[in-house]
């Protein structure tokens, strides 16, 4: 009997916009080791620089000396983003897609990021650390298919 | 992220290649302003070679469509790649933009 491991990717960085990309990169090379397709590592790599911009942007309000703290868990059944900060309370009203008469008439430009990340995870939550911080977590889910065998086995989610 | 730009007549191209995300966006637009500024009312963005793009590139676009509608020019897009044209569609702002396959028919329809 064969135990299964999570594998787990961490990095810590400052809030800077050139840092922004090392995160992805890590994202998308821990998407690619856990076998999701090219599309899903994409569309994963685009939730999690959402996911840092806005804590660069809104958390830490542009300060470029705060600390990011980046954790990607691959487990059996999901890859798990968690991403940590120390800046403000982030809150989203709600996750709520850009209208686009919004954005042709308005003075709008904003508000895609959360989009992004919501229609490209299964699920996006926002949590407190105990230490008064932010804590997102993203899930992207592997889906489960009859293998030729016969027997189950789990495969990446391909898509949204 | 490099950005060129050239003339065909008075229409100008700007080639914008690379990731195009929070860390140029500012760059990229303040470029695109000073075009703009310096006279530029018929404008193409060629976006085959950006490989990647955040919503900080949406918000590139809109801005250089907000401002060229303010001297009563336009704005078009074209050659996106998979990548870019996914951002664009899963947000629903595809009707936003003047968007062309090639650069041949962007130049044509102005």
């Amino acid at each position: 009997m064969t135990t299964r491991r999570n594998i787990i990717f961490r990095m810590e960085t400052k809030s800077r916009a050139e840092n922004v990309e090392k995160v992805v990169e890590m994202a998308g090379g821990a998407a690619r080791t856990a076998g999701f397709d090219p599309f899903t590592c994409h569309n994963v790599s685009v939730a999690v620089d959402e996911a840092v911009t806005n804590i660069m942007m809104h958390a830490y309000k542009g300060k470029k000396n705060g600390l990011i703290r980046a954790k990607f868990v691959m487990e059996p059944r999901r890859m798990v983003f968690h991403l940590y900060d120390d800046g403000l309370k982030f809150k989203p009203r709600s996750i709520a897609k850009p209208g686009l008469a919004e954005q042709r008439e308005g003075n709008s430009r904003g508000g895609f990021g959360l989009y992004l990340m919501k229609e490209f995870m299964d699920s996006v939550e926002f949590k407190r650390t105990g230490s008064g911080g932010n804590h997102l977590v993203m899930i992207k889910k592997r889906k489960k298919q009859k293998s030729a065998k016969g027997g189950m086995q789990w495969i990446l989610k391909a898509g949204k | 992220m490099d950005l060129k730009s050239r003339k065909i007549g008075d229409v100008t191209v700007v080639e914008l290649e690379g990731r195009l995300d929070v860390h140029v966006s500012m760059e990229i637009e303040e470029a695109i302003n000073k075009l703009i500024e310096e006279g530029t009312v018929k404008l193409i963005l060629d976006l085959a070679k950006v490989d990647y793009m955040s919503s900080s590139g949406l918000r590139v676009f809109i801005a250089a469509m907000r401002k060229l509608r303010e001297k009563k020019g336009r704005l078009k897009l074209c050659r996106m790649t998979a990548n870019v044209e996914k951002i664009f569609k899963v947000v629903e702002l595809i009707d936003l933009f003047e968007i062309y396959k090639d650069e041949e028919s962007a130049v044509k329809t102005f």
